[in-house]
Parts: C-alpha cells; structure tokens; sequence
C-alpha cells in the first residue's frame, strides 16, 4: 500500500509521500494521519506529485490544502496523475516547450 | 538569547566583518578581483549592466545599502572614469554611516598597474581596521533574517517552509525582524496576505507590489515563471507554489513591505515581519537582503546547496532523495511522521544564534554563488507604467 496525503478534507488530489506505480494500490491519509481513503493509481505518480482522488471535470478547480492551485484542461480520472499535462494555472502559464520539458525530466510517459 | 558580533558606527550590530571591494562598471571587474585577493574576507561586487548612471539608479542605491550591511567592516569602490557612475556617489553615503569608504578612478592612476597596486594599499588599510574590531555580546533581537526559498519542490511546502516559519515566529516573538520577498512567488496568497497587514496603506501597497512583479514576469501572457525543477518536484501552477512558499512568513501581522527602486530602498524601522521586493532570483536576492540590513539568510529548499559571501546561509530541506552534506537543517523527519514541526524549528533558532555567534554554515567559505546586482529594467517600467516611475 503506497501512502499519499491530504491536506484538507475538501481537496481533490492527495500527495505522493513515494513513487508509485500504475495499479499500485494507494492509501489517502489525513494531516493527522489518520487512513480517509483507498484508491488504484491509473497511472505512474512519482513521489511529491499529486494523484486525483476522486474523479476532476475539465474547468473544475484543483483543491490542495484547500487553496485553488489551477484548472482541469481535461477529465482527469481518480488515481491519475495531476500535473502541467492535465491543469493550467488561473494566473501565469508556461510555454508548450517548457511543459514538455518537465515531463521528459520526469521519465513520465503521457498517454 | 545572546551572540557575539561586530558593533558598527551606526549602532548596527555585524556577525562577519568584510571588506567589500565595488567596481562599479565591469571594466574594473579583473583589477577589483587583483586587490580584494591581496587581503582576507573581501567580496567583490560588480556592476555588470551599463557604465552609465542612467537606468542604474536602482543597483547605485543597492551598492550604497549593501556598503551599509554591518556584515561590512570597510568598502573600495572603484571606476574606469570612462563611464558616468562617480565612485563617491557611492562611497560617501556609505562614509555618513560612519564607515571608511576608499575611491580610485583607474584612468586618473596612470594604469591598471599603478591602480592595482594603490588599491592594495587602500585595501590593506581597510583588512587593518577590521581585524581591530572587537566583538561584543548582543541580543538575538538585533538580528534581521531574510527568509527565502529555492529549488522548491513538495517537501518545502510540507517540511522546511512550515519549520522556517514556525522559527520566523519565534525570532520575532523575541524581538527580532524577518523579511521575506519573491513577490512573484505570493500570487495567489493576496487575500492572506491582505488579511495579515498591520494596516489598509499596507495591504493595498502589498497588492500593488505584487500585482506589478506578475505583470514584469507576464508581459506576453505566458512565461517560464518557475523552474522545471520545481515542476519535476510536483509543484504544478505559481499558486501551488506560492502556497507552500507563503508558509515560511510564520503567522505573526506584516509590518510593511518594502520597496526598491531607483528613488530608494526603504528598509525595517521597527522590530517584526516584513514583505519585500527582494528578487525571487537566488544570487540577486542574497544582495538585497543585505541591502536590507540582514546579517543571514534562512533558506529552504530541496536539496539545492545556496550560499553567498555577504551574509550567511542556513539552509533547509526536507527531501530524503536530495538531502546532502550542504544542508545545515534536515527537516526530512516531518516528512515521514519521526520529527515535528516545531521541534525543527527550535534546532533552526538555536542554529540562528549559532551562526549568529560565527560557527560556520555546512559551506562557509566553500562555493559561492555569484553576488548578482538585480534591479528593475527602467524601460519595461516606463512600459508597464508602474508607480515606481511615477
């Protein structure tokens, strides 16, 4: 059981404490540390990002620690990756190039 | 809390004592580096925009404050003479402070030779003056931290950025002063931020500042705002990071924030938590945060090793996959549940007053990044109409 955390109860993505993998089964713990949730990661997460814990609408805002942190460009299932491929920011957003650059130092494979 | 420092003239209080050796065109670059490698503790600082007095108003007014630093024992600034930045505008100043502050003008020395070897002369001068000064007990209240972050990813919003924090409050708590800047950095917090001034004139002057820092960094809709390295650390949009960034600032009210530009550079009056304009840049932001009056640097990040000459770096982080000798504060505990917020940031104060007292940092005199002179572009300025140029 791979461990992420949740900031806030009302978020919609949790935070890779390690590496998984895709079908790696994944527990959501409070700041508290207590288990709130169970999930299948969909895809890679690798450690640090974040994974959707419930399914994300194009246009929905992305919710961690109760903060807006950006915008679904897509529908972004529960147990995906959450990241520069699927959000834009409400603010200032990065050139394509850049955001193509960050994924191949991930080694992270967009399908 | 007490430490032993360098008591200036102006009643400041140094915990290094340096010679700062200013070129102020980059002409002089190589004869300011031959005098400062003639003495101990000496910093070179150089004007790498134009020669000219026009449109570098804001890195002059930088030179004077950082002279004024009481990490500064001493300063030599130098000029070609060709280019129109006067030596003295930046020497005298710092002379009121009641520093002694040297001039040469190479083409009035007949030669870079001849200059070298006068500026030496100066320069030993100086390192004799600053080896005479004795050190003296005082508070931990008389300390100006700079707070900054670089190299950000997850475990700084989690670990090093709430156990700074949490060390901010307690700084200030006993009477010292914290400055945080990375305006472009807060996009996003504005309503916290506004809620936390000590007043409305401080709230709407933090909303200006920032509102100008995203327009500077925006022109074109669309910028490489933060670093790939942030994003490969999961940070996904500049409000994500600017979430995890806020958390260093602590709790208590802000007292103002603070401006430069080329009419000045206004610094803390009065003990507590202050905003600044202090660029979100690592290298530049060492400078002004000297220019601020800091004497050391709390820095978080993941694994990325600053550090600079003119005041100290304590740095701190929280990630296990990129932690290294560099770190002077492994806050990797709260990461994984064995160590708590607070207890990292009682190591982190005791490890203030420490440094404060002149134990060196993990890299003290290893490697240092470059002392980058940041100032605004005047023309983008006078484009994006900012009050600064009003």
């Amino acid at each position: 059981m791979k461990k992420t955390m949740i900031k806030h109860s009302e978020d919609n993505v949790a935070i890779a404490l390690t590496g998984i993998q895709k079908g790696d089964k994944v527990i959501v713990m409070s700041k508290s540390n207590e288990a709130v949730l169970e999930l299948t990661a969909k895809t890679n997460i690798p450690y640090g990002n974040k994974i959707a814990i419930n399914k994300i609408n194009g246009n929905d805002h992305i919710y961690k620690d109760h903060y807006k942190i950006g915008t679904a460009i897509q529908t972004i299932e529960a147990g995906e990756l959450v990241h520069v491929h699927n959000v834009k920011s409400n603010r200032i957003n990065f050139p394509e190039s850049i955001i193509a650059e960050i994924i191949s130092q991930m080694d992270y494979s967009i399908e | 809390m007490y430490f032993k420092g360098y008591r200036r003239v102006d009643g400041t209080i140094g915990i290094r004592n340096k010679i700062l050796v200013i070129s102020v065109d980059e002409c002089m670059e190589g004869i300011a580096r031959s005098i400062a490698g003639s003495i101990t503790d000496s910093i070179v600082l150089t004007n790498y925009n134009t020669c000219m007095m026009g449109g570098n108003e804001e890195t002059v007014n930088n030179l004077i404050n950082i002279g004024c630093n009481p990490n500064v024992s001493g300063v030599l600034v130098l000029a070609m003479g060709c280019g129109s930045i006067d030596p003295k505008i930046i020497a005298d100043p710092i002379m009121k402070m009641g520093k002694t502050a040297y001039t040469l003008t190479s083409i009035k020395e007949n030669g870079t030779r001849s200059t070298i070897a006068k500026g030496i002369k100066f320069a030993k001068i100086l390192e004799q003056e600053k080896d005479n000064v004795e050190k003296v007990s005082a508070h931990i209240s008389e300390l100006i931290v700079g707070v900054k972050c670089g190299g950000s990813d997850t475990s700084s919003g989690l670990a090093s950025n709430p156990s700074v924090g949490a060390a901010v409050d307690s700084l200030i708590n006993m009477g010292g002063t914290a400055i945080a800047g990375e305006l472009m950095e807060l996009v996003g917090c504005e309503e916290v931020l506004v809620d936390r001034a000590i007043s409305k004139e401080v709230g709407d002057k933090i909303l200006r500042l920032v509102s100008e820092e995203e327009r500077r960094w925006a022109v074109g809709g669309i910028t490489e705002i933060m670093s790939v390295g942030n994003s490969v650390g999961g940070l996904t949009t500049i409000e994500e990071k600017a979430q995890g960034s806020l958390l260093k600032t602590g709790t208590t009210p802000i007292i103002n924030i603070l401006e430069f530009n080329q009419n000045g550079h206004e610094k803390p009056d009065s003990p507590g938590l202050y905003l600044s304009d202090t660029t979100m840049l690592c290298g530049g932001s060492a400078t002004h945060f000297a220019a601020v009056g800091a004497q050391l640097i709390l820095w978080t990040s993941g694994g990325a090793g600053f550090n600079n000459q003119l005041i100290p770096v304590i740095r701190v982080s929280g990630n296990e996959n990129l932690i290294s000798e560099d770190i002077d504060i492994d806050a990797t505990g709260v990461m994984n549940g064995a160590d708590t917020v607070d207890n990292v940031a009682k190591r982190i104060v005791d490890k203030v007053v420490a440094v404060a007292d002149g134990e060196c940092t993990q890299i003290e005199d290893v490697g240092y990044a470059y002392c980058t002179l940041y100032q605004k572009d005047t023309r983008l300025e006078y484009v994006l109409n900012s009050c600064s140029q009003v």
